[in-house]
């Protein structure tokens, strides 16, 4: 009868051992791996080197959670760092030049997309209206290519100059550039065209005098 | 004093459930809830433990939302007593585990770990009186001051593990919470099983 009860009562601390090990183990499933398996030292208890193995376990997957958090901040520093470099390069990309008084220059170097013609409206309508500007010159001597997506960003940039009360000449077409203009029909009648700076800067100052 | 702590997983849930079952229009978690809820809401995990005051607005709009399943005359109670009963479903391997093991007497026994695990040392539960040969037993909560409806949710919850386990109804009854007082310091609840 006695050792029944023994035996009962060693089935029930297992059980409770068990259930307290799950329930530590529910911590682990949600990823908390700072937890830790309850050994009794008391004993020579079997369970003791089972709960030891699980909590090597729980350790290393703490220290790869731990390396993967280090990982994740290096990865996001970094991407800070490109995000503040591309912004680096989004200003030096549109530099606007005053060569006169009232007179300021956007030389166009590169590939113009959508985001770069918007970038460089902003910046140059803001210019205008800070150095309260007559005359604004977009040189595009640098431009590669010229469809017609390009042709709409220089149309609306110099509608966008008009209705604050400036002029805009476009200068530096190469003939390559207006060959393929020509050649897609595209119009740009609207807007006032040089051959080079020098020439668009000279009939601003022969006009002025 | 730092403030009261509710783990992730039982905010996650809570959230999920409300998502799922308050009717469309609603909507109350993106239409009513907090800003400063959802922003926790998106980088939530269920490991980690989060003020408690998140929780307690779920509960509360969980309370006041149509179609969360709550029914009679006070559908708010019904809905949240669904909710923590919910909070049963297997949330890892190790859960369906522990249900396998778990026996009634021994749950009743282990609820100040449960509660430990899913709250820290935020409030208290302690079984006063516990008898396994007549199924009965005594639990307290305490410091729950203003943790509004979590006296339902708990109800829910315990007598959703003890159905489980027993595979009958069991008898719970909690003093304590009202609609009057729904975040009073302590309840308590009578729990008896089959």
């Amino acid at each position: 009868m006695s050792s029944q009860v023994v035996r009962e009562d060693s089935g029930l601390d297992l059980r409770e051992r068990i259930v307290d090990a799950l329930l530590t183990l529910t911590e682990v499933g949600f990823g908390d791996y700072t937890v830790e398996l309850r050994m009794d030292f008391k004993t020579r208890h079997p369970l003791n080197g089972v709960f030891a193995s699980l909590n090597e376990m729980i350790a290393a997957f703490g220290a790869e959670q731990e390396q993967s958090r280090a990982f994740r901040r290096e990865l996001e520093d970094k991407l800070l760092i490109v995000e503040k470099q591309r912004a680096a390069i989004r200003e030096l990309s549109t530099p606007i030049i005053e060569l006169w008084e009232g007179v300021l220059c956007l030389p166009v170097v590169g590939i113009m997309d959508t985001a770069r013609s918007t970038d460089m409206t902003n910046a140059l309508l803001q210019a205008i209206v800070v150095k309260k500007t007559r005359y604004t010159i977009i040189d595009i001597t640098g431009i590669e290519v010229m469809d017609t997506r390009t042709v709409d960003h220089f149309m609306r940039m110099a509608k966008s100059i008009r209705l604050l009360g400036a002029e805009c000449a476009l200068t530096g077409i190469s003939p390559h550039i207006a060959q393929t203009v020509v050649h897609m029909g595209l119009d740009i009648d609207d807007i006032v065209t040089h051959r080079s700076l020098r020439d668009a800067l000279a009939d601003y100052v022969n006009r002025r005098t | 004093m730092s403030q009261p702590m509710t783990r992730g997983h039982v905010i996650m849930h809570t959230a999920t459930f409300l998502q799922q079952n308050a009717s469309v229009r609603d909507s109350p978690l993106e239409v009513e809830s907090s800003l400063d809820l959802r922003t926790e809401l998106e980088s939530m995990t269920a490991a980690a433990f989060y003020p408690r005051h998140l929780h307690t607005e779920l509960l509360a709009l969980l309370a006041t939302s149509r179609g969360t399943g709550g029914t009679g005359n006070d559908p708010g109670y019904t809905s949240i007593l669904r909710c923590g009963a919910a909070l049963l479903s297997p949330q890892n391997q190790f859960s369906v585990l522990l249900m396998k093991v778990l026996t009634p007497d021994l749950f009743i026994r282990k609820l100040p770990r449960f509660w430990q695990r899913d709250h820290g040392s935020s409030g208290r539960c302690q079984v006063e009186a516990l008898d396994s040969a007549a199924h009965r037993a005594h639990v307290r909560l305490t410091g729950v001051a203003g943790y509004e409806h979590i006296g339902i949710f708990w109800l829910g919850w315990l007598g959703g593990v003890l159905r489980a386990l027993t595979g009958s109804a069991p008898d719970v009854r909690q003093t304590g919470w009202s609609r009057d007082d729904s975040g009073p310091n302590e309840i308590s609840y009578e729990v008896k099983w089959s």
